[in-house]
């Protein structure tokens, strides 16, 4: 019986606490996650779920006062805990890369978008401006955006949200990593905006055969693209599986009441029916 | 033939974004041009489009809280654009408004019961106990308990703050309720008990709702009727699950197809999972 | 508020500041009462004196108790700043909120000729009109505190503008309030931060001025004490007894230095809140 080749992203018993003011808070309270070499997992979860916060710790991003902890943490044979920043920030941006949610934020405002992918692939490789700037045009092209040339040399906010995302997404894929995380990438964007951002995204992604690590709230978007699904709600993983099990299986009550609660574009319209399953009031009180 | 609740024709809303030296208008953006639309009493019409559609737009314009440019809208009996004094509240009563950030449409500095039993009071209607009575049965029903009255809003969640916007609506006993966008900043659990709310109140009631949204499923599920707007145009407008099985303009069959579907069996942008 | 403004108590120096403060209200209010000197006792013989037993902060240059008047000018400064504040704030919080809700385009020049009024030069403005009307007591507290509400109106403006876009008030309106409960439920519980802040400061320069008024022998009358006309008639034995008019000047120094210190603080953690 032969071995499984070892994950590409190996996290256990990840634990991420914040040290305020009212106290400690637990934001992710021993998360498992495994992500192999080319596949699509989603992390799905409500608001306050930690779902986010996990994403942002993968790539080392969560600041004090909160602090990671983890059992295990290896990308790639890399023991993550144990790594040096050095170590660490080579391969952000080139072999982990993320995609923020609000590419207004995560884009400088001050620098044109040209320059800001120019920069990621600088940073990682020795190549000259002007190398570097003909490769952050190719790529602008290739995540679809017309008149590339003229383009790279916008500031962002003189771009509409769809193509910051796709430059967001350029920059994201400048140096072809091996897992791109990517934050709720298409939640602010409008529908029809969205179906073209994932499509883009799930393309590059057959090309290159990278792991995605897709966090989002987004059933719909979940059984569009996901592998494998984690559901996570308060800060731990209440169910994961592959990802016709989790929407036509579901095992666990919290997954089920989730799923029930999203109505199916295709689905006729049904006057009488309810979406939730416990009464919005009860005898004694509210239920949350 | 029904007696329509809401009737509005040919609305236009222009807003002036710049002006030459002399105050002439210079650029102007044409927010909701030339829209009709009519709403039986008792159902629900959902004004579905993406940002910049001018929905939003023309939901204030028919809840008589922005004045269009040109055009007739006559709700509950009232002639929006020919409000004041007296016609004016009688038509507040009758026509309310949820809003879609549950964050920023409750005054901070205002108790929960005080925001509810202020339409009562504004309208000087019943005496201090029967407003409380009122207030707490309100609270009541949308779920909360009535020792919340005393508290302020940044005590609850999201969730919660929208029901206490729904109870603050329903305070006057409307005939007609514009929800803009009011569950799109919920949360998926959260939405769909509101949303269940929303609903019951309709048959408990029998409210008219113009329900403005950019979220197709949760129009499919909640609207009779359907309008989808783009660039300040009415696209197209129908029966639910006509427009949804049938839909004639390109705009909206473009809509529709970007949705994504919660099914994997389903999907279309990556292969199906084996 | 108040659990919030407890669970973020400054540092060191704002708590001087307030217990500096505390002590000194305490003292021009209750002082009197506990058997101080008479400040208008004349003792000859011991005229511009250092600390002495008798008199604990020295004499001043009639030979007045300079214990006991500092703390009657306290009395007096401290109140004709408050008034004069109380009178800018009001006036000015009705002048700002008003103009927000006048509609655009008299908006706009409402707000022109407040600036204007802003720009004027208190002090100025205030010798001419007590050269003119003269000095007492009420009519010093009205200047100062007409001239400072302008300022105080800008300030509300801004934020009533601010308030007057948030959907709370659109809500209002939706229910069928007219401007004027929107302004009194809806726009104001929302100031009383900017407000606080903004008095704050006002009490400073309301207390400068009058110092500055008195000092010049345009603001509170002699014999009556108040601070800025202690320095003003002690200032000519600079040279010689230089003791008896830091009394006064430092009162004044550490009174503006510890509201400033209080009004930072205040700005500081009620802004979050006004964020919220």
């Amino acid at each position: 019986m032969s071995r499984e080749p070892e994950a590409l992203l190996t996290v256990r018993n990840l634990a991420v606490n914040f040290d305020t003011r009212q106290g400690v808070v637990a934001a992710v309270k021993g998360v498992d996650l495994t992500v192999r070499s080319g596949e699509v997992v989603c992390l799905v979860g409500e608001s306050g779920s930690g779902k986010s916060v996990t994403g942002f710790s993968l790539m080392g991003l969560v600041d004090p006062p909160g602090l990671v902890t983890a059992d295990a943490l290896r990308f790639d044979g890399l023991d993550l805990m144990r790594a040096s920043d050095r170590e660490k920030d080579a391969l952000r941006g080139k072999d982990i890369s993320m995609v923020f949610q609000e590419p207004m934020t995560a884009l400088n405002p001050g620098r044109t978008v040209g320059n800001q992918i120019a920069e990621v692939i600088r940073i990682h490789e020795r190549v000259g401006r002007e190398q570097a700037w003909n490769r952050a045009v190719e790529l602008l092209q290739r995540v679809g955006i017309r008149e590339p040339a003229q383009r790279a040399k916008a500031y962002p906010h003189e771009l509409s949200g769809g193509m910051r995302q796709r430059v967001m997404i350029a920059v994201a894929c400048a140096l072809t990593p091996k897992l791109i995380i990517a934050d709720e990438p298409t939640t602010a964007l409008d529908v029809t905006v969205q179906a073209q951002v994932l499509e883009l995204l799930f393309a590059l992604q057959a090309e290159t055969g990278a792991a995605v690590l897709f966090i989002t709230h987004d059933l719909g978007v979940v059984a569009e693209i996901a592998d494998r699904v984690v559901v996570m709600q308060a800060g731990r993983v209440v169910e994961e599986g592959d990802v016709r099990q989790i929407f036509e299986r579901p095992r666990q009550a919290y997954t089920q009441a989730l799923l029930a609660a999203v109505p199916d574009v295709d689905a006729p319209r049904d006057r009488a029916r309810r979406l939730s399953q416990r009464p919005v009031i009860s005898a004694q009180g509210a239920p949350q | 033939m029904t007696d329509f609740i809401l009737r509005a024709e040919a609305v236009t809303k222009d807003y002036v974004i710049g002006r030459s030296l002399l105050g002439k208008p210079s650029r102007v953006v044409q927010a909701v041009r030339g829209v009709s639309l009519s709403v039986a009493p008792g159902s629900t019409l959902a004004l579905v489009g993406e940002s910049g559609s001018g929905k939003s737009t023309l939901g204030r314009c028919i809840a008589g809280l922005v004045r269009p440019s040109s055009g007739r809208i006559h709700l509950a009996g009232h002639d929006v654009l020919q409000l004041t004094g007296v016609s004016l509240m009688s038509f507040r009563r009758q026509v309310q408004t949820i809003f879609q950030d549950p964050y920023s449409s409750l005054n901070p500095r205002r108790t929960v019961g005080e925001a509810i039993m202020d339409g009562m009071a504004i309208h000087k209607l019943y005496d201090a106990q029967e407003r409380r009575a009122r207030m707490q049965s309100l609270l009541l029903r949308v779920g909360l308990q009535p020792d919340h009255a005393k508290r302020y809003p940044h005590q609850f969640s999201g969730g919660q703050r929208q029901r206490i916007a729904i109870a603050r609506a329903l305070a006057l006993a409307p005939r007609f309720i514009v929800a803009d966008e009011a569950v799109s900043a919920l949360d998926v659990s959260v939405k769909a008990q509101v949303l269940d709310l929303l609903a019951d109140l309709q048959d408990e009631h029998g409210l008219t709702y113009l329900f403005i949204s950019h979220d197709l499923g949760v129009v499919r599920h909640f609207a009779d009727r359907v309008a989808i707007m783009s660039a300040g145009e009415l696209v197209e407008e129908g029966e639910c699950d006509q427009i949804f099985e049938a839909p004639r303009h390109e705009y909206t069959r473009k809509l529709i197809a970007a949705v994504p579907r919660p099914d994997p069996a389903r999907r279309r942008l990556r292969q199906a999972p084996a | 508020m108040i659990n919030y403004l407890r669970n973020h108590t400054g540092g060191l120096s704002v708590q001087i500041a307030l217990g500096f403060l505390t002590l000194l209200v305490l003292a021009a209010a209750f002082g009197p009462a506990l058997g101080l000197a008479d400040p208008y006792q004349i003792d000859a013989a011991n005229l511009l004196s250092s600390p002495t037993w008798q008199h604990w902060l020295g004499t001043d240059e009639l030979g007045r108790d300079l214990l006991s008047r500092a703390v009657y000018g306290a009395r007096v400064s401290l109140t004709v700043a408050a008034a004069a504040v109380i009178l800018a704030g009001v006036l000015g919080v009705a002048i700002g909120v008003s103009v927000a809700f006048l509609g655009r385009r008299m908006e706009a020049a409402a707000i022109r000729v407040v600036d204007v009024f802003v720009s004027l030069p208190e002090i100025f403005v205030a010798l001419v009109v007590l050269a003119f009307i003269g000095g007492n007591l009420p009519t010093l507290i009205a200047t100062i505190g007409i001239l400072y509400a302008p300022q105080f109106a800008r300030v509300t403006w801004g934020v009533a503008r601010g308030i007057r876009a948030r959907e709370h008030v659109l809500a209002a309106s939706s229910l069928g309030a007219g401007n004027g409960w929107i302004i009194w439920h809806e726009v104001l519980p929302n100031m009383r931060s900017i407000i606080a802040v903004q008095a704050s400061f006002t009490f400073s320069f309301a207390m400068l001025l009058e110092a500055g008024l008195s000092f010049l022998g345009l603001g509170v009358r002699p014999p009556v004490p108040s601070w800025g006309q202690m320095v003003g008639s002690l200032k000519d034995y600079l040279f010689t007894n230089p003791w008896p008019v830091l009394v006064p000047a430092l009162a004044l120094f550490f009174t503006v230095l510890a509201v400033n210190v209080l009004g930072d603080w205040l700005q500081d953690v009620l802004n979050p809140e006004l964020q919220k």
